[in-house]
């Protein structure tokens, strides 16, 4: 039910945590389009929960493959979180809450 | 000048329709506006939740991390991959949803709590160190902010998707719908007015001319 996508000390700290699914790919990526490919097939897998490292998620071809499946699927699953990694949050060029609010709201609210 | 909507003729059915139709689509834009407002107030308080739970995952990830690193120095990187690939279990969720006025917000549930006895993780006590269950358990605590902020940034997903949608229909009923009823309704008021006018002046005419005729 729940699938990690992160680097190796990603991988192992949620996989001492109980976590089943997880894919550990090397950072920084050696191109390939292993990420985007595996965040497809763990969706339509059903997994409920896909957790993956910001640093993996901010990739071009791996934020266009999230948008992709959040606006495919149907219902609530699957939902995508993006985690920091070792390094920390990631400072972000877009702030999708922000985007959001702006949009809802009209006014960006802090 | 909003425009008049087409192929209607200029009766008093089409008028009594229309009047019945404005007052629908006026208390259809009150509740909806109603709705929007609520949905908004609603918005603002699940960001504020996330907003939140964002930072206890970064602190909580970060201490995570730390804990981490802390056992691979100790017992070295490549034991510490080995223990983690020895302690995966099933974690059982409870994925249900509620509704918030028509929005779906998934509720996500652990069947059994996360956290663990050392006993319980899978790996042997004499090859792993305190260090390595510090980072498990604070992983496991992490793991569990983690399902919390996921639970919430759908919900805020979803309701911002919603708020957009009732402020569309809003003002389409606002500045669309309701003016050109509006205008389509005056319009055929003076169409009959003037209809009237019209009959009125035949009236008299004919009038006049058989009176002419009787005096003859």
């Amino acid at each position: 039910m729940i699938a990690v996508i992160g680097d190796p000390e990603t991988a192992a700290g949620f996989r001492l945590a109980g976590v089943k699914e997880v894919h550990e790919y090397p950072y920084p990526p050696d191109g390939g389009e292993d990420v985007a490919r595996m965040l497809d097939k763990l969706a339509k897998d059903g997994f409920a929960i896909i957790i993956i490292t910001e640093r993996f998620a901010a990739e071009a071809r791996n934020r266009d493959k999230i948008r992709e499946i959040n606006a495919e699927k149907k219902g609530v699953m699957p939902i995508i979180v993006e985690v920091p990694d070792k390094k920390g949050p990631m400072e972000k060029e877009i702030d999708e809450i922000g985007r959001l609010i702006k949009r809802a709201v009209g006014v960006a609210v802090k | 000048m909003p425009e008049i909507i087409e192929g209607i003729s200029p009766t008093r059915m089409e008028l009594l329709r229309l009047s019945r139709r404005e007052k629908l689509a006026e208390k259809g834009h009150d509740l909806l506006r109603e709705k929007r407002d609520a949905l908004i107030g609603e918005f603002l308080d699940v960001v504020g939740e996330v907003r939140d739970a964002r930072k206890a995952v970064d602190s909580k990830l970060k201490e995570a991390f730390d804990f981490l690193i802390l056992a691979q120095a100790k017992s070295g990187v490549e034991q510490v991959r080995q223990l983690s690939l020895m302690s995966p279990q099933e974690i059982r969720l409870d994925f249900t949803s509620r509704s918030i006025m028509g929005v779906h917000v998934p509720t996500l549930e652990l069947k059994d709590g996360l956290a663990r006895k050392v006993t319980e993780r899978g790996y042997g006590l004499i090859d792993s160190s305190a260090a390595v269950d510090r980072s498990a358990k604070s992983f496991e605590e992490a793991l569990e902010r983690i399902l919390k902020l996921a639970e919430l940034e759908e919900a805020v997903r979803n309701l911002a998707g919603e708020v957009e949608k009732t402020k569309r229909r809003v003002n389409a009923l606002e500045y669309i719908m309701i003016p050109s009823l509006k205008t389509t309704r005056k319009y055929i008021r003076m169409r009959l007015e003037e209809m009237e006018r019209e009959n009125f002046g035949r009236l008299k005419k004919i009038k006049a001319m058989l009176e002419r005729k009787e005096r003859e």
